[in-house]
């Protein structure tokens, strides 16, 4: 039998994927090599590569060096944050957890699964962000055996990152972190003109953490209730994806109807499909919004994926819907994100950090292959970092 | 039965815990001090309702013990290795695990030390030491290890002898123990007269080869033919059980090294033993020591994060004990290998590594033989060991 269409080539987003890499720029990462071969000595002479150093300085070994995030330079001092187009920092707290502590160590573990991204390309995308972004790593917050003093901490922390210019990666800690950061962010959102702004929200997770108070602290099920209380960020504009199953406390629902949040259920996105859920969303949070604040729950992935986390629970998105869901909803741009509830303790060879960075990475890459990194925001060096006291 | 006679109750003011407290008021705190002014500076001053004026809004130091990133003790990662001789000691570490025979996973020794040595302060309480008040101590990161023993190898004694002809002292972080080798070969050419070894294990690491490679049951027979690393002055301490190959042991009775068993350790205790092992380690022309502990010389019940765990090993105090008493008289370097996190639990084999290594530093700086009056340092160059 003779091949009927020998001209034929079916549509391949792999093979358009292998063009497109030829496109992306290398110099940056060049650069990188020459430094690091300076500050780590050249090799060996039994070395043929001329790119390995005596010391590790760069993303190889993968197992070798320092575990900041993706290896990536730690800016030790924060006022030089503006010369970084993205942020990530660490929330080490837990005092929110409900259940299963340990999400202080979440920022370590997903500093430590990170490495295995740092060729920072995606395949699919054909984005290099290594070439397309200044990243650095901010270390974390200074957070306190007390919930409200931790929260003052982060929102100042947050804030800072935010009015230097940056994109803020946020790696929690509990959900309770949703607050302070949205708090922190709030006053520097700007309209086009540089007038006041509204923030929108759109909140991916099996619970819909919108209590005033759980045992009488505002935990790790509450942010949404105080977050949406912040004049420029109401709750018309808060859209929660993923919710469900038996973890769903009736008083929570109570605050979601009171507050009127727009919820779609686990049930709802496999009906309606990712792209329309996305879509539904991204036009909630966005209506009449200058901003969206992107916070993703890990557990609202299914618990059989990320046993490292508070509150597992069956059900949940599978790893590639949410994938895509990030993507999409990373399309139309961010101010910032929260990866929140990694809790390592309970992990299974850091399958849960992987997730997290995962995600964390195709938020990235979605904004930069849409234009939205490097952002065009320029710093607010002046800015007022006690901005979000009385909200 | 007779009446004991009374006994003069033993006065709280003769004990060493009170002793100890007495000397830490003679400490300083102005490292620390300077420390956290820094951390506020470079963190930026806490939120208003802090009322702690030290506390930043970003963790820029020790505090809290579970943020900040993972370099030693969180201390200074020096980027630029160029710079390491303004420091006393410089931390390193090898990730590699290619010379293992049984369970790999020591590539990621280096890494889980960093993460658990969070756990610790700088100041040891019964030596009254406050590393920070004392040494300058920066992390220098990992060797660029590679797929291949001998070019590791190359790249390890390479990377040792930058930072020991720096005058720095190096604490090594392993890594398998072939990395034994590499390292003695990055500091012979630099001192003058002979190097004597204390090899802290409970296997001899002696053969030539193993499986046709230069294993981690190896490097005390290449060690020792370094010229000036004779293997008479080369100690091993703890050596026994059901894991030690018989062509080690040829090579070691050809050699004539000194082998000190788990049960001669048991027969003569921790005090006479280091006394044995300092003496034949430092015996003739050898004007350093080199110090080699193996994580698996302690009984694996308290190691389980390692490729050859061995019941009948020493018990974790009498270990530091040893450590401290083989470090009382100064030593050139230091290496902890085969730690391997994947097995471990809970990070008890990591914290042992580095808490050895800690007390060795500890009684270093007790004993005046850190910071250096003067620093070694040498021009041999980082390749003088080639050949050799």
């Amino acid at each position: 039998m003779t091949d009927p269409t020998p001209d034929f080539r079916p549509p391949s987003q792999g093979l358009d994927a292998v063009a497109r890499e030829a496109s992306l720029p290398t110099s940056k990462r060049e650069a990188a090599d020459s430094r690091a071969l300076e500050m780590g000595l050249p090799g060996a002479e039994s070395i043929s590569d001329p790119n390995i150093g005596t010391f590790s300085r760069g993303p190889l070994p993968l197992y070798a060096g320092i575990p900041t995030m993706l290896k990536l330079p730690y800016v030790e001092d924060v006022r030089q944050a503006h010369q970084h187009d993205v942020s990530f920092m660490g929330v080490p707290f837990d005092i929110g957890t409900t259940f299963r502590p340990g999400t202080r160590f979440g920022p370590q573990g997903m500093r430590r699964a990170s490495v295995q991204y740092t060729s920072f390309y995606s395949f699919e995308m054909g984005v290099d962000l290594f070439e397309s972004l200044n990243m650095c790593d901010l270390g974390d917050v200074f957070t306190i055996g007390n919930i409200e003093k931790s929260f003052d901490q982060i929102s100042r922390a947050v804030g800072h990152a935010y009015t230097q210019g940056t994109f803020p990666v946020i790696m929690g800690g509990d959900h309770s972190i949703g607050y302070p950061c949205v708090r922190g962010l709030a006053p520097h959102i700007r309209k086009p003109d540089g007038s006041p702004g509204k923030l929108g929200i759109i909140h991916i997770d099996r619970h819909l953490d919108t209590l005033e108070k759980d045992m009488d602290e505002r935990m790790h099920t509450c942010p949404w209730f105080h977050a949406t209380n912040i004049p420029n960020a109401p709750s018309t504009n808060l859209v929660q994806m993923g919710i469900g199953g038996w973890q769903t406390s009736r008083e929570w629902v109570k605050g979601a109807r009171d507050i009127g949040t727009y919820v779609l259920t686990m049930d709802d996105i496999e009906t309606m499909g990712i792209e329309k859920a996305a879509e539904v969303a991204l036009d909630i949070a966005w209506k009449d919004a200058d901003a969206v604040y992107l916070s993703f729950d890990i557990d609202s992935v299914e618990a059989g994926h990320v046993p490292g986390t508070g509150w597992p629970q069956p059900g949940g998105f599978q790893p590639r819907e949410v994938l895509k869901l990030l993507r999409l909803i990373a399309s139309r741009g961010l101010a910032a994100m929260e990866c929140v509830e990694v809790a390592p303790c309970y992990d299974i060879a850091d399958v849960t950090s992987i997730m997290a960075v995962h995600a964390t990475m195709e938020v990235l890459g979605s904004l930069v292959d849409h234009g939205h990194l490097p952002a065009k925001r320029e710093p607010m060096l002046d800015a007022d970092l006690n901005a979000w006291k009385g909200t | 039965m007779p009446d004991e006679p009374l006994k003069e109750p033993l006065s709280p003011k003769q004990m060493k815990g009170y002793l100890a407290a007495l000397k830490e008021e003679t400490l300083t705190d102005t490292q620390t001090m300077e420390n956290i002014r820094k951390g506020v500076e470079l963190g930026l001053p806490g939120a208003d309702s802090i009322s702690d004026p030290n506390i930043s809004t970003f963790s820029r130091d020790e505090l809290p013990h579970y943020a900040g990133i993972n370099t030693v003790m969180k201390t200074k990662y020096l980027e630029d290795v160029r710079q390491v001789g303004n420091y006393d000691v410089a931390f390193l570490g090898i990730p590699f695990d290619i010379g293992t025979t049984y369970r790999s996973g020591t590539r990621f020794g280096p890494q889980a030390m960093r993460r658990i040595s969070a756990l610790y302060t700088h100041y040891f309480y019964e030596l009254g030491v406050d590393l920070v008040e004392s040494v300058k101590i920066c992390d220098l990161g990992d060797v660029f290890t590679i797929g291949n023993i001998e070019k590791s190898f190359d790249q390890v004694s390479r990377a040792v002898s930058h930072v020991y002809a720096n005058g720095v002292f190096p604490m090594l972080m392993g890594g398998d123990h072939s990395l034994g080798y590499p390292n003695v070969r990055g500091i012979a050419p630099h001192v003058d007269g002979d190097i004597g070894i204390i090899h802290i294990d409970r296997h001899i690491d002696t053969q030539e080869k193993d499986m046709d490679e230069r294993m981690h049951t190896c490097p005390w027979f290449h060690a020792t033919n370094i010229p000036n690393a004779p293997a008479k002055n080369l100690v091993q301490v703890g050596i026994g059980g059901w894991q030690v190959p018989r062509p080690g042991v040829k090579v070691a009775r050809e050699r004539g090294s000194t082998i000190i068993s788990m049960d001669d350790v048991d027969d003569h205790g921790i005090d006479k033993v280091a006394e044995m092992a300092l003496e034949a380690a430092w015996k003739g022309n050898v004007k350093q020591v080199y110090l080699s502990f193996d994580i698996d010389s302690v009984d694996c019940g308290f190691v389980p994060g390692t490729g050859w765990p061995e019941p009948g090993g020493f018990l974790p105090r009498e270990v530091l004990k040893l450590l401290k008493l083989v470090a009382k008289e100064g030593i050139c370097a230091m290496e902890c290998v085969e730690v391997a996190p994947a097995y471990d639990t809970s990070d008890i084999t990591a914290l042992l590594g580095i808490r050895a290594m800690l007390d060795v530093l500890a009684t270093l700086v007790d004993e005046g033989h850190l910071p250096r009056q003067k620093k070694h340092t040498s021009d041999a160059g980082i390749d003088a060991w080639k050949g050799t």
